[in-house]
């Protein structure tokens, strides 16, 4: 070793007596190989995704010219299907998939008679190790599949992924087998972190069958308040206007302030004028979430004896209380408080003059 | 010499730690983007368009003296697939012909709107609404700044989510649609980036890129591999681990009332002005939403594309580069409490130690490694020459290869540049970057550094040609 103190000691080594040059060569060339390999893996699949594109561009020209006339009833669907070559069963379901998304009815009934003969090919890729894929052959088969493969899609309803999971029950609730509407609320915890007005969609997707099982849980109190939420925005969506009666009941005993907001979203929708006094006792709530949604309530139940209320509440701290009771005024036909507020310099004067000028 | 020694093995070692988060990230991400190219198939947007489920989004843009761009930006906002969305468009107190411009492609009109929130700004002059899109709004304050004019927004935006995005980005069609994704699959999502592109050499056509491309100009071409690394390979990895710490200004969604609780984007106006306002606000976003014990999310998706004119003069990429070092130092230094603290989690442990010291800090030894190398190269004893070279090739063969990462990352997602020659184009950059651009980078992240050490608060002016230029 050449003593250089005037140097960091790796580089003070003469080369060509220490080993320690050897590993950072066979680094330098390690990453070369890396490299190369690398650029002709992105080579690779350049010529893939060419080829793939030029495949599919070529299967579609191939399809394209049949399966409008199959969907006009002109052609049989059989004559597309020996068009279907072994090896593009997959490729052709993607293909009818395309058009499924935006038909309905009869020529959606084509489509999946065309879909049929490939539909265990999709069912195999429920076995694969990727989510993604699995829920795509869970996609397939609700669009084309079912209510035969309904029990395939209960079995991916047990699925390790959430997402095929919420895939299988949007299947089974959208083809309206509500007997399986247990099974699916059963499962309703995998998806708590799902967006509230999406599973209520989902659920409500299944029809008024769901309404007794919804009802049920939602005046159950030993259930999580995140199911009854669910449950009451289903109701709504549903227009059970039943519950109303036992919704105002509950809302008079509710501390849970998630609850209380739940239960008047749903008597926006189903309540009636004779709900208003339990409304009217949430508008005076120290919690703004709570004043927002009963002055939105209100607005659709109240009547021009809540006008002094609503006249309150236009300068209320909140904006969005504010602005509920604004609009409820200008709905009710009572503008003149919020043609004086707009006059005047006050810190709502805006909402005054916009709600004002809003149409409608 | 114990100096250079110390220094030596310093430099050594950011070096390894450096790239092994780089190779860690590309790797990571590979497996990501698999999955998410695997999603797009399996469930496109369509359905999700057509339910009415989509939670209704506010877009935030400030236009700062962006009478070029402005109207075309504008229309692409309008031109969006979303079910239920508004934009608000902020004249950050312009002194060209923004607002005149505006005012006379959408036939402006004054309006009254009221705000939501109290976020401290500066003085708002005139909202005024189209009169016949009515999702349209402009509203015209004093300048104040960025995170100003998007503290205004803020404030007047009445939706659960808003959109920050550059008045001079072009989103993607479908781009609202896929970025809020993440917010309906999971309600603690708190903010989400999405992917920034290139629109420098792309064909533009009624406000959206219809025919991608490479750039013309060499400056130009380096950022698109730059943008690839950047995006595709460190976010993808870092959102991996659930440590996303970036969403660019340029392109991202926020949860309103989360923002409004941590207090809004900083700006001179809440008490603390920053160049790096985007980053700031998510770091900020991590540290309130842990300090309160609220369960969140923040989150990236690589696919809802905003494209960005980049700077193609030395001047201006300096002016940006600089910024945005100075920018992420000023964030990161804010919050100095979250390095190594177990209450910020793999926040605290991973992403900020990254940033701060391996990113704000790196290019001060990335850059005196540089004249290390040049100083030892004339001055070294011939036989230690073959360790030098060995040692810039590792180097330099090393930063090649997470270029070509970067590149088969897009190859295998999304494949924007249809051309092979684009391709070549892109391995090329790889190599010659090597050789000045990586250099002179490393010097203008230290003008950033320093900068922010001698506490320089000016944005500088980025000029822009428009997104329309002959095919």
């Amino acid at each position: 070793m050449t003593a250089n103190n005037a140097w960091p000691a790796f580089l003070a080594l003469n080369p060509m007596e220490e080993p320690i040059l050897a590993p950072l060569n066979i680094m330098v060339l390690a990453l070369l190989i890396v490299t190369l390999v690398l650029a002709l893996f992105a080579i690779g699949l350049r010529l893939r995704n060419s080829r793939h594109t030029l495949l599919w561009q070529s299967l579609h020209a191939i399809w394209d010219r049949d399966i409008l006339a199959v969907l006009s009833e002109d052609l049989d669907p059989a004559h597309l299907n020996r068009l279907v070559e072994p090896g593009q069963e997959l490729n052709f379901l993607r293909y009818l998939a395309l058009y499924a998304y935006r038909l309905r009815g009869s020529d959606l009934e084509r489509l999946s008679t065309l879909a049929h003969p490939y539909l265990s090919h999709a069912a195999r890729q429920l076995e694969d190790s990727d989510p993604e894929v699995r829920a795509w052959a869970v996609n397939i088969l609700n669009l084309f599949g079912m209510p035969n493969q309904k029990h395939t899609l209960l079995a991916a309803l047990q699925d390790s992924s959430p997402t095929v999971a919420m895939f299988a029950a949007n299947a089974l609730l959208a083809h309206k087998l509500t007997d399986h509407l247990g099974s699916v609320m059963d499962q309703l915890h995998r998806f708590e972190k799902w967006n509230l007005n999406s599973l209520a969609s989902l659920l409500a997707s299944s029809g008024i069958h769901a309404i007794p099982i919804m009802e049920r849980i939602f005046l159950d109190p030993t259930r999580q308040t995140r199911t009854r939420v669910v449950a009451a925005d289903v109701l709504n969506r549903l227009n059970y206007y039943a519950v109303a009666d036992s919704a105002a009941l509950l809302l008079q005993q509710e501390t849970d302030t998630t609850m209380q907001i739940a239960i008047l979203r749903l008597l926006s929708g189903v309540g009636r004028e004779r709900h208003r006094a339990a409304v009217r006792e949430q508008c005076a709530s120290t919690s703004d979430s709570v004043r927002v949604n009963a002055m939105r309530t209100l607005r659709h139940l109240g009547n021009r004896d809540d006008c002094e209320l609503f006249r309150q509440a236009i300068t209320d701290s909140n904006p969005w209380v504010a602005r509920q009771a604004a609009w409820a005024l200008k709905s009710l036909g009572d503008t003149s408080s919020l043609q004086a507020l707009a006059l005047q310099q006050h810190p709502r004067a805006v909402m005054a003059r916009q709600v004002l000028a809003e149409i409608g | 010499m114990n100096l250079i020694l110390t220094f030596s093995y310093v430099a050594i070692g950011y070096f390894l730690l450096l790239n092994l988060v780089y190779f860690v990230t590309s790797l990571v991400a590979y497996k990501r983007l698999r999955q998410y190219a695997n999603r797009l198939d399996a469930y496109p947007d369509l359905p999700m368009i057509t339910s009415g489920l989509m939670p209704p989004i506010t877009i935030l843009a400030p236009a700062y003296n962006e009478e070029q761009t402005c109207v075309a930006s504008t229309r692409a906002l309008l031109a969006l697939e979303y079910p239920d969305y508004e934009v608000l468009l902020i004249n950050d107190g312009s002194k060209d012909a923004t607002l005149d411009r505006l005012k006379a492609a959408f036939k402006l009109e004054e309006a009254a709107r009221m705000p939501t929130a109290d976020i401290a700004t500066a003085n708002v002059r005139a909202i005024y609404r189209c009169s016949n899109i009515p999702n349209l709004w402009v509203i015209d304050k004093d300048n104040g700044g960025k995170a100003d004019a998007l503290n205004v927004g803020i404030n007047f935006s009445s939706s659960p989510l808003f959109c920050g995005v550059d008045a001079d980005s072009l989103l993607e069609r479908t781009a609202l649609t896929r970025i809020v994704r993440p917010y309906i699959e999971n309600t603690d999502t708190v903010a989400v980036g999405g992917i920034i592109r290139i629109v420098n050499g792309s064909h533009v056509k009624n406000s959206a890129v219809n025919e991608p491309g490479m750039p013309g100009s060499l400056l130009a071409k380096f950022q698109v591999l730059e943008y690839f690394r950047a995006f595709l390979a460190g976010r993808m990895g870092w959102e991996a681990f659930n440590a996303t710490f970036i969403i660019s200004g340029a392109f991202g969604l926020f949860h309103r009332q989360t923002v409004v609780d941590a207090g809004g984007y900083a700006s001179k106006h809440t008490g603390f002005e920053t160049v790096g306002e985007d980053i700031e606000l998510v770091v900020r976003l991590h540290r309130f939403c842990r300090d309160q014990k609220r369960p969140y999310r923040v989150s990236y998706v690589p696919d809802p594309v905003a494209w960005t004119e980049c700077p193609e003069t030395l001047s201006q990429l300096y002016r940006q580069r600089s910024r945005w070092q100075r920018g992420l130092l000023e964030a990161t230094t804010r919050h100095i409490g979250m390095l190594f603290n177990p209450r910020y989690g793999r926040i605290g442990f991973l992403a900020f130690p990254y940033y701060l010291i391996l990113e704000g800090l790196g290019p001060i030894v990335e850059f005196f490694a540089y004249v290390a190398f040049f100083y030892l190269l004339f001055n070294m004893s011939p036989e230690s020459l073959p360790f030098l070279v060995t040692f810039f090739l590792v180097s330099f063969v090393l930063g090649m290869a997470l270029s070509f990462f970067a590149v088969v990352l897009e190859e295998l997602s999304f494949k924007r540049y249809p051309r092979f020659g684009d391709l070549m184009q892109l391995f090329g950059l790889s190599i010659l970057e090597s050789f000045g651009y990586r250099q002179l980078n490393a010097w203008w992240r230290i003008r950033g550094v320093y900068s922010f050490l001698i506490g320089n608060k000016e944005w500088g002016k980025m000029e822009r040609k428009g997104f329309y230029r002959p095919k």
